[in-house]
């Protein structure tokens, strides 16, 4: 099993749509998911249709009073399945201060999944700091989506800094989100920020209205434009985030 | 993880609009999914070590892609789903999961083998509810000897989502009363299994003839022999094939048991037969057991005691498979020749004369129960006589006399078992069970120290190799040691007074049998 969770300190630049499109891509391709969603705002459960809520809030988890098997939802598709979010994850951080060993808290909650799921794949809401740790100390790899601008690859550059100096073992895996191709500006970033960061992952997720309408779909694009760029673009996306996987 | 699934055998299968009518008082919609045809193949162990657990291995196979599926027969029931890219020999070579986990617990070293396929078109149906959710799969599956041919078989099924538990059960109340069943519930692949004319759970290698007391000794022989007969040629393909390690476990068991029957209760007539037999046997016995003592290495190597160095248990797995593979070439050649052939074509006609109660003289006429009792008492008397002055710290080979003569008595008493009552024998075997145990301890130790040796003698083994191969062999021998102080108080065990009374009871010839015979174990 691997755990890979969508991260930003940034707000807004595709994080959930990629948690929620790869989680289909890698169960379109065989693999076993899990998606969890730790954002309170509950916008991947909304995409996937299922109620949030979990009963007994979030700290019935933290506090591993039930496994975390019992809360599992499958979707619409096979061989895909959510852990919805809860509004009480906005309390995450607090009950997390309160446990023994809070980094290591999440991955000994999904380990007893570990025989269930190929893939676990996390999607946080940006920068809530002890979740994101304990997020850090789980995940095998962090996804990144960084908007082509200079501002959103400072960011990149922050979290980089700080899980080099914190958590060296982790992989990030950055890629552009949002791109929008007619604009220079992108086109200059997204040609030289390979040279600079050369564990960036090539596949570029360019800025589409269909993905906005996965809103009113309520369904990963995959499921209703398939054929799309960006649908594809979140195909080859995930290949390369398996191939670097198996790579080790 | 295991979701529940209600399975219903129909006559026909129901159009969407049928399924609609049916489930309109539920509130949400039924929608029905492109139709997809699988290729379906079961797979079972060549013993059937499945079927017997009541479970089902099924493979639905498509353009490059497998969903696993193991459940039971029941009409509700827990499934376990794994998809695969590939349908491995091994359960251990699946993706781990939980559904890897029951099968290697059921299957153990077993290999799996495809028992027969079909064709499945399935109809997927999701029903949402009124957010579009999905909560249930209500599938019809269809199953074709090809792939336009005729229907067989009409499988519903209704699957609630996990986490839809509630509304999946809520379907399947509105669903069940309104289903016309067939009359024949059998799961699809016991319909497929009695198409393909294949009975389940068919291979036994038990020995579990019924006989009749005053059955002649030479047909009751016969029979056993010819089951016996029947087990080793049942298996020899999968020792040719090499395909799991059991085949040749199980032709080696029903071969030492030949050989047991023959030497000690079957009253072949000609002398010259009967050595030739004795030869066959004993030269199988040999043949098969070098091979099957690396198998045991090998199956045991990753449960060696102690660590090694990396890279030693590889260098040391190579040559024990090396080793083991000389063995079978060896087997596998005296299997080809002609002699055994000739053998083997002489032994069944001897055996079918011998079943007909065709054989000539005074003990092949005797009822088959003396000489089942005549027999065991005999071979009962020598192990106690023998073990009671048994010194196994100074006699080792007196220890491996008596483990091979616990061996046959144990083998004469399961295939006579049916002449006496069920609950004395099973006591009986309980017991010498606990001793053939102990003194296995001592004898395997002993085995595995040997097969450590040759590897030390017989091959130039790197320093850290040769090093771990020292301290295994010490650790044999330790072993060794320990077990032995056991065999005292096992051996004690096994021939107290009380005990022993009960057997001469039973076996002892020319005693009438007592009554109580049945309530005497409490
Ligand atoms: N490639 C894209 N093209 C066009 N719109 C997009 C694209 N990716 C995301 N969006 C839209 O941008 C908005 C923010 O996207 P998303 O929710 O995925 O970001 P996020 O990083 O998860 O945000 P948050 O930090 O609030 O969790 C959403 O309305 C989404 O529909
Ligand atoms: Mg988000």
């Amino acid at each position: 099993m691997k755990i890979l969770a969508t991260y930003n300190l940034k707000g807004g630049v595709g994080k959930t749509a990629a948690a929620v499109n790869l989680a289909y891509c890698a169960a379109q391709a065989g693999r076993r998911v899990l998606l969890w969603d730790l954002d309170p705002q509950a916008a991947a459960t909304y995409y996937y249709r299922i109620e949030p809520g979990l009963d007994g809030g979030s700290k019935t988890i933290i506090r591993r009073k039930e496994d975390l098997e019992r809360f599992i939802k499958a979707s619409n598709y096979p061989t895909l399945d959510v852990i919805p979010a809860d509004f009480s994850n906005r309390e995450m951080d607090v009950l997390l201060t309160e446990v023994k060993k809070p980094g290591k808290r999440l991955a000994k909650i999904i380990k007893p999944l570990a025989e269930d799921y190929d893939i676990v794949l996390i999607d946080c809401a940006p920068s809530i700091a002890q979740v994101s740790e304990s997020v850090f100390s789980a995940a095998d790899a962090l996804l990144i989506p960084v908007i082509p601008t200079p501002l959103s690859v400072r960011a990149y550059e922050q979290v980089e800094a700080f899980c080099q100096r914190n958590y060296a073992d982790l992989r990030l895996l950055p890629f552009f989100s949002m791109a929008d191709r007619r604009r220079q500006l992108h086109q200059q970033i997204i040609a030289e920020f390979p040279e600079s960061y050369p564990a960036a992952l090539a596949s570029v997720i360019p800025y589409a209205s269909v993905v906005e309408q996965m809103g009113t779909r309520r369904a990963p694009l995959g499921a209703y434009a398939a054929a799309s760029e960006a649908a594809r673009a979140y195909v080859s996306l995930w290949i390369e985030i398996e191939q670097r996987l198996r790579a080790g | 993880m295991q979701d529940t699934v209600y399975r219903y055998i129909l006559p026909e299968a129901p159009t969407v609009e049928c399924l609609r009518r049916w489930l309109a008082p539920q509130a949400g919609s039924l929608v029905p999914q492109a139709g997809r045809v699988y290729r379906r193949s079961y797979f079972d162990t060549f013993d059937w070590r499945l079927y017997r657990k009541h479970r089902v291995l099924e493979l639905d196979w498509a353009a490059g892609r497998g969903q696993l599926r193991l459940h039971g027969f029941e009409r509700e029931q827990a499934q376990h789903l794994l998809p695969v890219e590939r349908m491995p020999a091994f359960p251990a070579e699946l993706t781990a999961s939980r559904l890897r986990r029951q099968l290697e617990k059921i299957c153990d070293v077993r290999a799996l083998l495809p028992v027969a396929n079909w064709f499945h078109r399935l109809q997927r149906h999701d029903f949402r509810d009124v957010n579009g959710k999905t909560v249930a799969y209500i599938d019809v599956s269809t199953f074709h000897d090809r792939r336009d041919a005729e229907v067989l078989y009409v499988q519903l099924s209704i699957a609630p989502l996990r986490g839809y538990v509630d509304q999946g059960d809520a379907l399947r109340r509105q669903l069940e009363p309104q289903l016309t069943l067939a009359a024949q519930q059998a799961d699809p692949f016991e319909q497929l299994c009695r198409e393909r004319d294949i009975v389940p759970g068919g291979y036994d290698a038990r020995l579990i003839l019924a006989l009749e007391p005053d059955e002649r000794t030479d047909a009751s022989l016969g029979r056993l022999q010819l089951f016996l007969l029947g087990v080793m040629e049942l298996n020899e393909a999968g020792i040719r094939d090499d395909i799991d390690t059991e085949f040749l476990h199980d032709y080696r068991v029903a071969c030492r048991r030949s050989r047991t029957l023959l030497q000690q209760a079957m009253p072949l007539p000609d002398e010259e037969a009967r050595a030739r037999f004795k030869t066959l046997f004993a030269e199988l016995s040999r043949v098969t057991g070098d091979c099957r003592d690396w198998d045991v290495f090998l199956l045991e190597f990753d449960h060696l005691p102690g660590d090694a160095p990396a890279g030693v248990h590889d260098e040391l797995r190579a040559i024990c498979r090396d080793e083991r593979e000389r063995a079978r070439a060896r087997l596998l050649r005296y299997l080809d020749s002609a002699r055994y052939a000739r053998d083997m074509r002489d032994w069944r006609s001897w055996l079918e004369r011998a079943a007909a109660g065709g054989y000539a003289g005074e003990a092949a006429a005797m009822p088959i129960k003396a000489t089942a009792d005549r027999v065991i008492w005999r071979s009962y008397r020598g192990i106690r006589k023998r073990g009671r002055k048994l010194k196994p710290e100074t006699d080792i080979e007196g220890l491996h006399e008596l483990r091979k003569r616990c061996k046959k008595l144990r083998y004469g008493i399961e295939a006579f078992r049916s002449l006496y009552p069920a609950a004395a024998i099973d006591h009986l075997i309980k017991r010498l069970k606990k001793l053939q145990n102990t003194m296995g301890a001592i004898v395997d130790a002993s085995t595995q120290g040997d097969l450590l040796l040759q590897l030390h003698e017989r091959h130039s083994l790197s320093a850290a190799a040769a090093g771990r191969v020292q301290q295994l062999i010490a650790d044999c021998d330790a072993r060794h040691a320990r077990c032995l102080q056991d065999f005292r108080a096992a051996f004690d065990r096994f021939s107290r007074k009380q005990d022993h009374a009960a057997v001469k009871r039973l076996f002892k010839p020319n005693r009438i049998e007592h009554a109580d015979e049945n309530t005497r174990h409490v």
